[in-house]
């Protein structure tokens, strides 16, 4: 008596928050938003007859990403940098397996800065529905995938506001 | 959220500071800046926005003779079958879910035991358990290598336990994540072994050259 699952496509974009990794996905009729912890998911459905908006809010989270991996990255670098040229010779040993510890997570976090800089603008994307005002989501977090997200999402919404996309009612024979 | 009560109909809330924005000011190709919090902004507003369907009044109209009634109300006239068992059902027993109509009955039992999957609003997932159990253990196994005594066990339960449990809605059931922490619970038994006779044939060496 089980019903089969609906089809899911997934949806540009995810995203990194204290309940997870989110990510949307698509189905006939409505998106998907799964908040995936570890070992468990947490689903929210939004219908597509329902959606009144989206709204894409650009945010400044990659600029502090940046400055956090910044500070580290260059500042373990310069430490580095001064231990390995102008550290005292009588000690040049210890200087070196000193900065051998810095050394790695200084590049950790210069890699870091750098995937964060490619990866784009950061945003938030904010949902309306009919009856239960503004829903922020879970996913994307990046103005790019939130871009191809609306460019995807907005003519599926409207031909489903357009039809109502309700099935008619099935025709109920007549009793006898 | 709360801010939307005061906004105006032909208006949007700023998702960041409630400001009422003109809706037409808002484009799905442009940024527009908020004039409060100069945030940047960008959307679409779709028909149902402008149109908002009333709340409709449930209606049951009375039988008549002849007619197909509902199976809850013998007095009401059927408008349509549930989706899910067939049973005849009026205005007031359908519950529409997404393209749906369902009976009252098959609701309440696709609440209760997980038959929906329009329902589901959380899942655990015993397969991924299984590989986080059995893996992770496995690569710090030199720093930990007695608590394999748990670990290893455990993840050969959550892969073959949650064996049939359905997995991820969206992504299904992968039967090759619970395979991988099957083994990784296997090999983490291995290495537990391996640890222990490492001990006892060294504890006898130590004995045979003393």
């Amino acid at each position: 008596m089980n019903s089969a699952a609906p089809f899911y496509r997934k949806l540009p974009g995810r995203g990194l928050s204290f309940g997870g990794i989110g990510r949307l996905w698509l189905a006939e009729d409505h998106v998907l938003e799964v908040e995936s912890l570890l070992v468990s998911e947490r689903y929210r459905r939004f219908f597509l007859k329902d959606i009144a908006a989206v709204v894409i809010r650009r945010t400044k989270v990659r600029l502090y990403w940046n400055i956090a991996h910044g500070v580290l990255g260059l500042g373990g670098g310069a430490v580095t940098a001064a231990l390995v040229y102008f550290g005292d010779r009588d000690e040049r040993v210890f200087m070196y397996v000193f900065a051998g510890m810095i050394g790695p997570f200084a590049l950790i976090f210069c890699v870091l800065f750098l995937i964060n800089t490619l990866l784009g603008p950061t945003c938030r994307c904010h949902l309306r529905t009919t009856s239960a005002g503004w829903h922020p989501l879970a996913a994307p977090s990046r103005l790019r995938p939130a871009r191809r997200l609306l460019a995807r999402l907005a003519p599926l919404i409207e031909a489903a506001q357009a039809t109502g996309l309700e099935p008619a009612p099935a025709p109920v024979a007549p009793s006898l | 959220m709360s801010a939307d009560a005061s906004i105006p109909p032909s208006s949007v809330a700023c998702p960041a500071c409630g400001f009422a924005l003109p809706a037409d000011a808002l484009a799905r190709e442009t940024d527009i800046a908020c004039p409060q919090c100069r945030v940047d902004l960008r959307g679409g507003l779709f028909p149902v926005f402008w149109n908002p369907s009333p709340v409709a009044p449930i209606l049951a109209d009375h039988a008549g003779d002849g007619e197909a009634v509902c199976f809850f109300h013998p007095e009401n006239r059927a408008a349509l079958s549930c989706d899910r068992c067939g049973r005849f059902i009026c205005g007031v027993c359908d519950m529409p879910l997404g393209t749906r109509h369902l009976c009252p009955t098959c609701l309440s039992s696709g609440l209760t035991g997980e038959k929906l999957p329009e329902l589901v609003v959380r899942r655990f997932l015993w397969a991924d358990t299984a590989l986080l159990v059995g893996l992770l253990p496995l690569l710090v196994s030199p720093v930990v290598w007695p608590g394999l005594i748990v670990t290893g066990p455990a993840a050969i339960f959550c892969a073959l336990f949650g064996w049939k449990h359905p997995g991820s809605l969206p992504r299904g059931r992968r039967h090759w994540v619970a395979v991988l922490g099957l083994v990784c619970g296997v090999l983490q038994l291995a290495v537990l072994g391996g640890f222990f006779l490492l001990i006892t044939n060294s504890s006898a060496w130590t004995k045979t050259f003393r």
